[in-house]
């Protein structure tokens, strides 16, 4: 009984003594939220740039408005260049007072001109690093570096990188950007068939101002989605191509599309709400010959009455239906032909819809998937769903 | 069948299975045909809900224990008393099917509007399914509970707006030469009132004592009155010529309370008194197309067909209708003659008549 009340005396000690023996406080973390990585500059004997965006903590009541790069803003922007990321990762630590700490980074930015080359070699790091987690989503800066993409105020954001985000998870209801984790990238990477999309945005300038102090200013806009093939840059889908691409994915909400209404003049519009859209795919191959059958679900409502007219009778909503289900399909089937002409790179991951279906043609076609894929015939069909009009049913004066 | 209904909760029930949906939609469709006198069209259609009420009451008092699936064959003979009872039990799932996919559209329409829709009868749906279970009185007491707030909330809204109010919106009481389509309008309103006819599957369970003409008198004359005043008052504060573009009326109407700067937005209210209110109509029409399916089959207790009878509620509802155009479409041009002319009155005319010459049942 004694050595028991021993043993446990000895025990006890043990839960209470429970700690990192090689913790970091919080107050000695930098916390990285977003990382930029760029060729090194000309001239480096570096190959890459890596630059990180650690958030700058302050007491509270002193965030000052907008900072410049590094400047008054909550947050600094660490350059520094290396051979590797890893390398790069290092040298951050050398020039930040506190330990840069990946645990928390949400933004993976490459820049474009590092897209160009095979980025397999680049997304070698951020997966084998214990601290960066794969839910961080990842961007292309688009004719711009990734260093001046997080130097670019947001507006009404504080740190350049949460506007992004910000920007981004907005985006992803409308369509026009799809919602591209690292675990996706990856994935895509690996695929034998598929090729892997990543959302680009660019700067452009906007005219501000009026009269006498006219001037530019840099915005950070999302300008539609880069695609990968075996890990090089091949080109970019638009805003409208990447919808087509994602009303095939079923991740459209929320987005207005434009409809003309038979018999009214062509820029008289009606604005259909998309609520929601489903799909569905089936493979079917026979010899070389492979067809894909893809049938979209739209649902939507009535958003804005671009014409006098009377449309309340449920004739009208029918032929709505025919009109949006003839553009989400052109859409769509816009997007397949870029997808297998121009591109030609299976941004629709058909591959693995076959890999999922049929698998014994997929472990037959796969391994010549590139000469497959541009001569899939694909068949969209699509249907919409109008349900209802908001709490008016016709334009002011006009009568039902 | 225990009779608890007293004559207080008659009322209630009364006002319950007919005010919501009409109230939502129809003071729309009225001034569509009647204009400014569009509030005049639920007095003139009362004498018609009143006749029906008459009838199903003077029938009941025939056969005392007995619903309207139960005398239709013992008044016309079995073949056709049960094919009554089966275009009967059609019509109430018609109509519950519609009350539902007006909740949802409503909801879809206004304040949830990124919910699909089928949250909203499914749930609609499984509380009546849930409720029903528990036995009719359950909802007998909760209307009685409810209903009271329901009225005060709408009056107060009623009240907040009236600043907003232009009596002149009102004038003339009749356009000149208006009176035909004032007379179709009221048509429509008489195809909601008479829907009172559906009291001929409760009145089984309404105390003898009860008093179930005057309760029933009161019911309906509470029922035109707020939808009259309810009608009046959109058109007060629009004018009818914006009531007409309104695809839900009052919910607008309640929309447009302001006083002064702090008191408005007042559009939650207005959805509370909606739900309270569509789940009793929803309730007491499913209880009534369970009721009559039950009896026309033979079932003792229908408490055991409420869940398939909500699942092929549901499914028909989104057969029906697609859009929220379909509806208010079915609405204001098919409904009212449908109901009126086949349900409300043909058939229980038919039914009094024969049975007054047949001098059977019960004498009263």
């Amino acid at each position: 009984m004694k050595r028991r009340w021993l043993s446990l005396l000895v025990l006890l000690p043990l839960i209470l003594l429970t700690s990192c023996w090689d913790r970091i406080e919080l107050n000695r973390l930098g916390m990285v939220i977003a990382v930029a990585i760029d060729p090194a500059p000309q001239g480096s004997e570096d190959r890459v740039e890596v630059t990180a965006q650690v958030l700058k903590p302050q007491p509270p009541g002193q965030t000052a408005p907008g900072g410049q790069g590094g400047g008054a803003g909550p947050f600094v922007n660490i350059p520094v260049t290396g051979h590797g990321s890893a390398e790069a990762a290092q040298r951050v630590a050398l020039e930040s007072a506190r330990t840069p700490f990946y645990g928390h980074t949400q933004l993976f930015i490459l820049g474009e001109d590092l897209a160009e080359w095979d980025v397999r070699v680049f997304m070698e790091r951020p997966g084998r690093g214990f601290e960066l987690r794969r839910a961080a989503r990842i961007i292309v800066a688009r004719a711009v570096s990734g260093k001046e993409l997080l130097s670019t105020n947001v507006k009404l954001a504080d740190i350049p990188a949460e506007g992004i985000i910000d920007i981004l998870e907005t985006h992803y209801q409308t369509g026009f950007v799809p919602d591209i984790r690292l675990r996706d990238f990856m994935a895509r990477l690996n695929s034998k068939t598929g090729a892997a999309i990543v959302p680009a945005f660019a700067l452009v300038p906007r005219n501000t101002g009026s009269g006498g102090n006219q001037g530019t200013e840099m915005i950070i806009q999302a300008a539609g989605t880069a695609v990968f093939r075996e890990g090089r840059l091949v080109g970019y889908l638009s805003p409208r191509e990447t919808r087509g691409l994602l009303w095939e994915q079923g991740q459209v909400r929320q987005t207005v599309v434009n409809v003309p209404f038979p018999g009214s003049p062509p820029d008289l519009i009606i604005g259909l709400g998309i609520r929601r859209a489903f799909s569905s795919i089936r493979m079917e191959a026979d010899g070389y010959r492979v067809r894909a059958d893809i049938d979209i679900e739209v649902r939507a409502d009535i958003s804005e009455y671009g014409i006098l007219r009377d449309i309340s009778k449920p004739r009208s909503f029918s032929i709505l239906n025919q009109q949006l289900s003839r553009i989400v399909k052109d859409e769509v089937e816009g997007t397949v032909r870029i997808s297998q002409d121009e591109l030609q790179a299976d941004i629709f991951n058909l591959g693995e819809q076959l890999r999922r279906q049929d698998n014994q043609s997929w472990q037959r076609l796969a391994p010549i998937w590139d000469e497959i894929y541009p001569n899939i015939e694909v068949n969209v069909t699509v249907r919409s769903i109008l349900r209802h009009r908001g709490t008016i049913i016709v334009p002011p004066g006009v009568m039902n | 069948m225990p009779r608890f209904v007293t004559g207080g909760q008659l009322i209630a029930l009364v006002i319950a299975l007919i005010l919501s949906t009409a109230a939502l939609i129809v003071p729309s469709i009225t001034a569509t045909m009647a204009e400014q006198s569009a509030w005049l069209a639920p007095w003139m259609g009362l004498p018609v809900a009143l006749a029906v009420a008459y009838a199903a009451v003077e029938l009941h008092r025939r056969y005392p224990d007995q619903t309207l699936i139960e005398y239709a064959p013992r008044i016309l003979g079995k073949p056709l008393g049960k094919m009554v009872g089966f275009l009967y039990v059609w019509w109430f799932f018609h109509v519950t099917a519609t009350i539902l996919q007006e909740h949802s559209l409503f909801m879809d329409s206004t304040i949830l509007i990124a919910t699909p829709g089928s949250v909203f009868y499914g749930s609609l749906a499984l509380l009546g399914v849930y409720l029903l279970g528990q036995g009719l009185h359950v909802l007998v007491y909760l209307n009685v509970l409810m209903l009271p707030f329901m009225l005060a909330l709408l009056m107060t809204g009623l009240i907040l707006v009236s600043p907003n109010m232009d009596p002149g919106n009102l004038v003339p009481l009749i356009s000149h030469g208006g009176l035909p389509q004032l007379l179709v309008a009221s048509l429509g309103s008489a195809g909601w009132l008479a829907q009172v006819v559906l009291v001929s599957m409760f009145l089984p369970y309404v105390r003898p004592d009860a008093g179930a003409t005057r309760a029933i008198t009161a019911g309906l004359v509470i029922t035109v009155f707020t939808l009259s005043l309810v009608t009046a008052g959109t058109i007060a504060v629009f004018n009818a010529s914006e009531t007409v573009r309104l695809q839900f009326p009052v919910y607008s109407l309640t929309r447009f309370v302001f006083i002064s700067e702090f008191f408005n937005r007042l559009d939650a209210l207005a959805v509370v008194v909606w739900v309270a209110a569509v789940t009793v109509k929803f309730g007491l029409w499913f209880f009534a197309a369970v009721l009559a399916l039950a009896q026309l089959t033979g079932l003792r207790s229908p408490v055991g067909l409420l869940p398939a009878a909500a699942l092929f509620v549901v499914a028909l509802s989104t057969v029906l209708y697609d859009n929220v155009a379909q509806m208010t479409t079915f609405l204001a041009e098919v409904m009212p003659l449908y109901s009126l002319v086949v349900f409300e009155v043909g058939l229980p005319a038919l039914l009094l008549v024969i049975a007054l010459f047949q001098k059977k049942g019960v004498k009263g």
